[in-house]
């Protein structure tokens, strides 16, 4: 799905790579692109917007404490093309997601792979170059 | 760079490349407007031109915006108002649709790493179809306020809206909604970039 765009820069004035043409503008860099954490919640909160495609989800741990994650992805543009929609989560969903965390260590990700509870997967994992 | 460009790149606090850091000013990180060049060089959303006789529209998806370019032979103005995709017109040489523009609003950044561009600027953009569906366009920008030479960049792909011509593919409405964006920033944005 990445379109190569070669650029000839006679006067070497600027340098932009195509990566940063087409990455996520300023928000993947928050992310630690080398691990990757699994948590499983229900959907607290689905935006169907541009720029960016998120969802918030709460997770509760074996104290029975509940953390509220938010795992984000791509534009609607890109994300239709993977059979997502504006239904494609509703709030109460349990989803088992896959993130590339924040790197200060917020409960929040860059999404990787989600798996919901009818086995519907979408799965990134292997389509972003760590930066 | 000239001192002046220097000073509004040393400013800028890009969200991505190699000076890329979270959070950051990048004016599309609050719903700004991108500006041409960089709308011409972003690969994420696509764009579609619509020919008439007397002007050419390209229609960027992000933002829906559009963007006018004059075919009927007037002249560029000679002291344009500032506008974020500039005043444009085009003609014909052989197959080489060129496009001629001035009067660029110094506000936005022409890329992500936040290289800036002047009201003095000046861009020609040069289009061909090389085949059924694919345009390719070389850009050239003079902007001797901001840069002691010109760049240019050759052979780019337009990221049109064709994925091969399908009648079927429509183009969104990609508009960029400042209280969606505010939300996502304090929701996921700065929690996930900002120590605590």
């Amino acid at each position: 799905m990445t379109r190569v765009i070669k650029y000839v820069l006679t006067a070497g004035l600027l340098a932009i790579s195509a990566s940063l043409a087409l990455a996520h503008h300023g928000s993947r860099i928050s992310y630690d692109m080398s691990q990757m954490v699994t948590v499983k919640g229900v959907v607290t909160e689905y935006s169907w917007n541009n720029p960016h495609v998120y969802f918030l989800f709460d997770v509760k741990d074996e104290t029975g404490k509940v953390t509220s994650w938010a795992a984000e992805t791509d534009p609607p543009s890109t994300m239709t093309r993977y059979g997502w929609s504006k239904n494609y989560l509703k709030v109460g969903d349990e989803v088992t997601v896959t993130v590339w965390p924040s790197k200060v260590g917020a409960p929040r990700g860059f999404l990787a792979k989600l798996v919901k509870a009818d086995g519907t997967v979408t799965d990134h994992t292997g389509q972003l170059p760590p930066e | 760079m000239t001192a002046w460009a220097q000073a509004r790149y040393d400013a800028a606090k890009p969200g991505l490349g190699p000076r890329g850091r979270p959070l950051g000013n990048d004016p599309i990180m609050s719903c700004n407007p991108m500006g041409l060049v960089r709308s011409l060089i972003w690969g994420l959303y696509p764009a579609e031109i619509i020919q008439t006789p007397k002007e050419t529209f390209m229609l960027f998806s992000w933002f829906d915006t559009r963007r006018a370019i004059w075919t009927d032979a007037r002249k560029l103005p000679t002291d344009p108002e500032p506008r974020f995709y500039g005043y444009s017109i085009g003609q014909w040489e052989g197959n080489t649709f060129v496009v001629e523009s001035n009067g660029f609003d110094d506000r936005v950044w022409l890329d992500a790493d936040g290289h800036p561009v002047s009201q003095d600027a000046s861009l020609e953009e040069r289009y061909r179809r090389v085949d059924h569906d694919t345009i390719k366009f070389d850009l050239i920008l003079t902007d001797p306020k901001a840069y002691t030479q010109p760049w240019v960049a050759k052979g780019l792909t337009a990221n049109l809206m064709t994925h091969g011509l399908d009648p079927t593919v429509e183009m969104r409405e990609d508009v960029c909604i400042p209280s969606v964006e505010a939300k996502y920033k304090e929701e996921v944005r700065q929690p996930a970039g900002e120590k605590h």
